[in-house]
């Protein structure tokens, strides 16, 4: 990778969220490059889902400036955007139709990109998240939640996006089921050179899949990591550390006071 | 016969769908009492439905059957419906795992749990009012007043995971059923949450039932460990034993535990599942 030369495909400079009186995200800037994995991680309620939505235009930005290939994004997406960038929702219900069976929301992306060979499309995508055809005339209700969350994963995949937004993509997924579909996504950039913004608590997931990691708190950035510097907890800040500590494991009498 | 706290026998679900009868629970049983039950599991191998069939929540379609489903002496498959609503709600409370989805999206966040509040423990208006912001505070929501006033679109995904939390453990029940009630959580809060629900079940007697795809977590804070495979326990163990397991998911799974100084990019273990774990 150039840096430097190649374009960050999508960067989001001193970006403010505001509602009504409230300050979700303040003053966030970094950038995702051609065929990263760049993660997000923090506190519950520090602002990431807001980030991600801000950059997908479903939340409102206060200040500051989103680039989608260097050009800042208008209020309505462009064509090319929505075409480029696809969303997992952290609530799987969010990117999937209540009324609509799965095949059917499966071969919405296929109708549209005017692909052929559709059932053999849907049959690999839903395989691929390890589910089978046997889901396919089911409704989003009829399935469990981490069925659901895989489902959401293999409609955005079938869109061919360059950029995926991914807010808590495993969270619903036991290790084995999460491997498989992160292993999935990891093929698929090297083959197709997708470009991914990772939302996560779990910092192991993160370490797996991400170059550059930045922790949030409080709707702000706190710490810029690479991957390194966080597999080897060689972080500058607190939190950074408590967040390292805590991901041991339960130990009952430590909290979140003590630790750290 | 032993006074459980809730005793299941041969609980089975089953579901029409166009590709034909799907048999989602398939004979589960077990007996608790005021404990920490955890039940792991991969996905849809039935935790979810295990809990919901417990308050009778399945949905109209599913036939569900079972021998025996006595919560703390009483017969709940024979019970009338009103009865069945007072105990849901009052005494076994469900912490369902789409907690945005299970939220009224019309009424605030402060409202709908002091209305748990009133119904659950008959308490005042006022008095419900202020052991809100106790439990927001308790599930570590910082800022409780601006939470309370909140509509469930307005929060995170991990504070509505809190928000239904709170909304039950307000009523004070004597077995709390939590749906992945901290998957949403980072790490940092999670043990908050889970060190409140260890006074609780410390200070009130309750019984626990954790549902999780966490076998790690599970282990670390529940007392015993029920194993889900296709709708079945395929094993239970005292959460000590988790290393001595027998049955090939459980083994399995736990050498896919990632590590967090795993390499970047480097494939992660899958488990190669059998056609004869879902019979044998
Ligand atoms: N539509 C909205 N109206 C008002 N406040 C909102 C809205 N959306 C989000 N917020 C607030 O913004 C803050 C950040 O929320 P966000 O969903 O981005 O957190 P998060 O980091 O994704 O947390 P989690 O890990 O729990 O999902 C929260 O305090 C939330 O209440
Ligand atoms: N309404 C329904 N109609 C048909 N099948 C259903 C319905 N609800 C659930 N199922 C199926 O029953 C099985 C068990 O579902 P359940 O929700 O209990 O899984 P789970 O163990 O909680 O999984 P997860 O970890 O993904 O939440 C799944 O295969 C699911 O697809
Ligand atoms: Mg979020
Ligand atoms: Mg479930």
């Amino acid at each position: 990778m150039d840096n430097g030369m190649t374009q960050a495909p999508l960067s989001v400079a001193g970006l403010g969220v505001e509602f009504s009186d409230f300050r979700a995200v303040r003053d966030v800037s970094f950038d995702v490059r051609h065929g990263e994995s760049f993660g997000l991680v923090g506190e519950s309620g520090s602002g990431k889902s807001t980030i991600l939505r801000a950059i997908g235009g479903l939340a409102p930005i206060s200040h500051g400036t989103v680039r989608f290939r260097g050009e800042p994004v208008r209020a309505t997406r462009s064509r090319a955007f929505r075409r480029a960038v696809q969303m997992v929702f952290q609530d799987p219900y969010g990117s999937l139709h209540p009324r609509q069976t799965v095949e059917r929301q499966l071969s919405e992306p296929i109708r549209i990109l005017g692909l052929d060979d559709r059932m053999d499309r849907i049959r690999q995508a839903i395989e691929q998240v390890g589910l089978n055809a046997s889901f396919l005339y089911r409704f989003p209700h009829q399935l469990s939640g981490g069925q659901r969350q895989r489902i959401a994963i293999a409609r955005a995949l079938l869109v061919q996006p360059e950029i995926l937004l991914l807010d808590e993509p495993t969270s619903a997924l036991d290790v084995s089921v999460q491997a498989e579909v992160l292993n999935l996504l990891m093929d698929l950039r090297e083959t197709r050179g997708l470009t991914y913004l990772f939302v996560s608590h779990d910092l192991a997931v993160v370490g797996a899949m991400c170059e550059r990691i930045l922790v949030m708190r409080n709707g702000e950035a706190v710490e810029l990591l690479t991957g390194d510097q966080m597999r080897s907890g060689r972080v500058s800040t607190d939190y950074a550390r408590q967040l390292l500590r805590a991901s041991e494991g339960y130990q009952p009498g430590i909290t979140r006071r003590e630790a750290g | 016969m032993q006074d459980h706290l809730l005793d299941i026998r041969n609980l089975r679900v089953t579901f029409a769908t166009p590709a034909g009868p799907n048999e989602a629970l398939r004979g589960v049983s077990f007996a608790m009492g005021r404990e920490k039950i955890g039940i792991v599991g991969e996905s849809g191998s039935g935790k979810s439905l295990t809990g919901k069939s417990i308050l009778g929540l399945t949905p109209g379609r599913a036939s569900v059957t079972a021998d025996r489903l006595m919560f703390d002496g009483q017969d709940m498959l024979t019970m009338p419906p009103r009865q069945l609503r007072q105990i849901r709600g009052r005494r076994i409370g469900l912490v369902m795992q789409d907690p945005k989805y299970c939220l009224n999206p019309v009424k605030t966040v402060g409202r709908q749990i002091a209305t748990a509040a009133i119904a659950g423990r008959g308490m005042t208006m006022a008095a419900a009012r202020a052991e809100t912001v106790r439990v927001l505070r308790a599930v570590q929501i910082s800022d409780p007043e601006r939470v309370m006033r909140a509509y469930p679109h307005e929060v995170s995904g991990g504070m509505a995971q809190r928000i239904m939390l709170a909304m039950m453990v307000v009523c004070e029940p004597d077995l709390l059923i939590a749906d992945e009630p901290t998957s949403a959580l980072d790490v940092t809060v999670q043990l908050e949450v889970l060190a409140l629900l260890d006074q609780l079940i410390t200070a009130r007697g309750m019984g626990l039932i954790f549902i999780s795809h966490d076998l790690r977590l599970v282990s670390q804070f529940c007392d015993r460990v029920i194993v889900m495979y296709a709708g079945r326990i395929v094993e239970s163990l005292a959460a000590n034993q988790l290393h001595n397991a027998q049955h090939p998911y459980t083994r399995g799974l736990m050498n896919c535990l990632p590590a967090i100084d795993h390499k970047p990019g480097q494939r992660l273990p899958v488990l190669k599942r059998e056609a004869s774990w879902i019979t044998e």
